[in-house]
């Protein structure tokens, strides 16, 4: 799980082009969007394609995006779960 | 009140005065993120901007420091292009060629409109003025400018930003003119 969690920052970094971030500056329980990292819809966007990119899983359920981006350890247990 | 700004091979300049210049590079992408350190800039946004529209964030960036003016609401923007949005346009493309690798980039498509750039600016700076983004030739760069010509004038020509800019494969100009008429 914790090699996941870092793969997991360092993809974010560079999907989403968060200069100046490393890993170490991503806490994984922190608030994906709003106070923690304030990421947009446009950024939520492209962590589903990464996930189904990356990892094969397709999110059918838009509804349960909120649960499962809520941090990096969230999403990272997700894709542990449903990886293909 | 009017100033200029140029961006062209790696130098700014203002009023036609040097300002910043780095050793030539062929990526344009580190030369626009030395502007970006060199003008002291906080904005984490521009980091995800696509090459045309950090080119204008940049120009515009550069005018506004000129000026003493906290409410910019009323500033027009009018810009013109050559290439548009091509850069991006091909950038999206290859996210979407290979049917078996198909994963079109939500981040790369938002830019594959020219007039993006405006708006970039426009929420940056809380703009709410007119504004126009026109595609046109290089050689009618010179008639953009023109003030007698009527085709590419601003509506009120009181506070306005005119400015040409374009980006295709590392190849980058920005002339943008700041306007404020009493």
């Amino acid at each position: 799980m914790e090699n996941l969690i870092l793969e997991l920052k360092e993809q974010i970094i560079e999907v989403l082009n968060l200069e100046g971030m490393t890993p170490e500056d991503i806490d994984e329980n922190a608030p994906l969007f709003g106070d923690g990292l304030g990421l947009d819809s446009i950024d939520a966007l492209e962590l589903i394609v990464l996930m189904e990119k990356n990892y094969g899983i397709k999110l059918d359920d838009p509804n349960k995006g909120r649960a499962i981006f809520a941090s990096v350890k969230t999403m990272a247990a997700y894709i542990q779960e449903h990886k293909k | 009140m009017e100033y200029k700004v140029v961006i062209s091979q790696n130098q700014v300049f203002i009023n036609n005065k040097l300002i910043f210049e780095t050793e030539f590079t062929q990526d344009s992408v580190v030369f626009f993120k030395d502007l970006f350190k060199f003008l002291n800039l906080n904005y984490i946004k521009f980091f995800k901007m696509d090459p045309l529209s950090k080119l204008g964030f940049l120009a515009s960036e550069l005018l506004f420091q000129q000026i003493e003016c906290e409410n910019k609401e009323d500033f027009e923007i009018i810009l013109a292009c050559s290439s548009s949005s091509l850069e991006s346009d091909i950038q999206f493309q290859s996210t979407i060629n290979d049917p078996n690798n198909y994963f079109p980039s939500p981040s790369v498509f938002v830019y594959t409109l020219p007039n993006i750039v405006i708006g970039e600016i426009a929420i940056r700076h809380k703009i709410m003025g007119n504004n126009c983004m026109y595609i046109i030739s290089p050689e009618e760069k010179d008639l953009f400018f023109d003030k007698n010509n009527a085709e590419y004038q601003t509506l009120d020509q009181k506070k306005y930003i005119k400015g040409y800019l374009d980006y295709y494969k590392n190849k980058y100009f920005a002339e943008f003119l700041l306007t404020i008429n009493k």
